[in-house]
């Protein structure tokens, strides 16, 4: 990946009201060039107005956005150095698959000879490998199809910046997969800057190099995939990406190289290898992700970072199990366990279980 | 196929066959026959005497609307009037639906009802309104002598821009409510990608929202054309004299001259002659079902 000091794209205090009701609010965020970053989130959050601004459908209530280094807040869609696949992909019904292709190119003001469009329509349906349907008309093609040749399209004019609006959203599970590693190899080997707009985690995390998690159209976090996995800094993405189990603490005691935390639902503490940013007596969150639990039917013999439950649930997944734990309190707590024994006699429904983690597992939410 | 089944698909059979069907047969016999003065004032095709059937068919009726050129020039004029106010329709009607498919949903079913109130009153009477606004002492003329604009009234009406008015006004709900259906079908984000792709808005315009709306102009097209072919009371009350169409001739056989044989034979050219936009029209609606 190439990376120069000034970001491709960048977002700055970038709001947008619809008759008065935020949908974004106070955005800032820099993308680098040649970078994939996805914008996830729920529905109603916010991405897809953010990504609409981006594209100039929408235009800013607030603030401004720039690429290459030029304020394009207020310069209408047709003229933004900007394309974008479409969630529905946007098939000109009435044009062949090369007259799609072909629709941005003869757009533009020193348009290109005949016959050269006609090469880079068959170079660009090369890349999707859709250069035998060029003739096809689009409801004569299937979902995977149709989504390579919007593919195609959105690149067709070497954008800035590619915008990538729920690109799964209408595909079925396994193509979804597919389709996934091969749009990013398409786009790292284009080496375009590109924006993508998912709800789906998994796919945020398959194809983009990094992640802003959005909610009430604020960006909560930003990172790697790993960093929005492994330190999630507030609740919300704690529970957005992946499953997790947060106990609700309190700060006991804070020394140098650990701290110690007390659970109302848990009997023993719980032990952090690092400080923690608060006081003792501040309450705040502690997420221990599932696959990070151990579970065992001896009680482990160790004062810290161990629970007893009894299992109330388990949801064979064939590679893993989801454990249900219920505690005394009646918390649930979720661990996962590998199958990695095919005669192993695991803990079955109503079994007494302790559940146990490392120090270097939990993640303190301050938020 | 069940009872119900049939009964159902049924229904519009025997309506067509009983008052479509049916009254055909008869005007395309009687288009054979001789002229009498009987009642009915039509000779019968068969005849049965001296133990013979004798069946006469007198093709005399359609070789005499070749004979006269008056059929031939009311025939053209009718396609030219009918065509010309089909494409003034179109042109009125497409922006009224465009806009009436891009307005808010409130604002919409307003909008819509404004455009079929009209039909709500007598058709005779809104044709008959339009003798007052443009006859020499009627609405526009006064107004714009009133004006001091003109001292002479200008006479709009017994022209064929009377008639153009009045088909263009009686027929504009035909045209709009099929390019409105169509516009509101059309998908915003075909726009939003083509103006994504580079295309300014004119010729998005141009590229996306014209060809995609191409089945609501021909429909519309259709609806207008044919009727306003065989029309009678615009020509009539609006066209005076001066203006022949093929729908006043075919009241002048029936009721002045009362040749019905005559009559009949007019009749069937006019539905030949519009069989075919008819049948280009079926050919392009079932291409477009079957893509």
């Amino acid at each position: 990946m190439t990376q120069s000091n000034q970001p491709m794209l960048e977002i700055r205090q970038v709001s947008k009201q619809f008759g008065g009701v935020p949908a974004v609010k106070e955005v800032n965020l820099s993308i680098n060039k040649g970078e994939i970053f996805a914008l996830l989130g729920g529905s109603g959050c916010g991405k897809t107005t953010l990504l609409r601004m981006l594209a100039g459908f929408e235009k800013p209530s607030a603030g401004a956005i720039f690429i290459d280094g030029e304020d394009i807040s207020q310069v209408p869609p047709h003229k933004r150095p900007v394309n974008m696949m479409f969630q529905s992909y946007a098939l000109f019904p009435h044009m062949t698959v090369a007259q799609n292709v072909a629709f941005g190119l003869k757009q533009e003001k020193n348009r290109l000879s005949k016959p050269e469009i006609a090469k880079k329509v068959f170079e660009l349906l090369s890349l999707v490998r859709m250069q035998d349907y060029a003739e096809r008309k689009p409801n004569q093609l299937s979902g995977g199809q149709r989504q390579r040749v919007a593919l195609a399209r959105s690149l067709a004019k070497q954008p800035k910046v590619l915008l990538l609006d729920e690109p799964m959203g209408a595909l079925d599970k396994k193509l979804r997969s597919q389709m996934q590693l091969e749009v990013v190899d398409i786009i790292e080997s284009v080496g375009v800057t590109c924006v993508m707009v998912t709800h789906d985690q998994e796919e945020a995390m398959t194809m983009a190099d990094r992640i802003s998690v959005m909610h009430d159209g604020e960006i909560m976090q930003v990172g790697t995939p790993s960093e929005i996995y492994e330190f999630p800094n507030s609740r919300h993405t704690a529970g957005f990406i992946g499953s997790v189990n947060i106990f609700d603490a309190t700060v006991t005691q804070l020394e140098t190289d650990y701290s110690l935390l007390s659970c109302a639902d848990l009997t023993a503490p719980i032990q952090l290898e690092a400080g923690i940013n608060a006081p003792i007596g501040a309450s705040l969150g502690v997420a221990i992700r599932p696959e990070k639990i151990t579970m065992s039917r001896q009680q482990p013999e160790v004062t810290e970072n161990w629970l007893m439950g009894v299992v109330e649930d388990i949801a064979y997944l064939g590679g893993h199990s989801v454990y249900h734990v219920k505690l005394a309190s009646g918390k649930r707590v979720m661990a996962i366990e590998t199958n990695n024994d095919r005669h192993e006699q695991k803990a079955t429904w109503k079994d007494k279980v302790y559940l146990q983690w490392s120090n270097t597992s939990a993640v303190v939410l301050y938020q | 196929m069940s009872w119900g089944w049939r009964s159902v698909i049924g229904v519009p059979y025997v309506w067509l066959t009983l008052f479509f069907l049916v009254p055909f047969v008869i005007v395309f016999k009687i288009s054979f026959s001789e002229m009498a003065y009987a009642i009915p004032p039509y000779t019968d095709l068969m005849t049965w005497a001296d133990q013979q059937l004798t069946l006469s068919l007198n093709f005399g009726n359609y070789s005499y609307l070749f004979t006269d050129d008056l059929y031939i020039r009311a025939y053209l004029s009718s396609i030219r009037i009918a065509g010309i106010s089909t494409v003034i329709c179109l042109l009125v009607a497409y922006p009224i639906a465009y806009a009436i498919a891009r307005a808010e949903p409130a604002t919409r079913n307003a909008l819509l009802m404004l455009v079929i109130l009209p039909s709500w009153t007598s058709f005779l009477i809104r044709i008959y309104a339009w003798v007052g606004i443009l006859k020499n002492n009627g609405l526009i003329n006064n107004f714009l002598m009133w004006l001091g604009i003109i001292d002479q009234p200008i006479a709009m009406l017994n022209t064929e821009f009377a008639v153009y008015i009045g088909i263009v006004y009686a027929y504009l709900p035909f045209m709009v409510l099929p390019l409105y259906t169509n516009l509101m079908k059309l998908d915003s984000s075909l726009l939003e990608a083509a103006s994504d792709l580079g295309a300014a808005p004119w010729k998005v315009f141009m590229t996306v929202t014209l060809p995609l709306s191409k089945a609501g102009m021909i429909a519309g097209s259709m609806l207008v054309f044919i009727p306003a072919v065989g029309e009678f009371v615009i020509p009539d009350m609006l066209g005076g004299a001066e203006t022949l169409m093929i729908g006043k001739v075919l009241w002048q056989e029936f009721f002045n001259n009362r040749d019905w044989p005559v009559a009949s034979a007019v009749a069937i050219v006019m539905l030949l002659l519009l069989l075919l936009p008819i049948t280009l029209f079926h050919r392009y609606q079932s291409r477009e079902l079957g893509n």
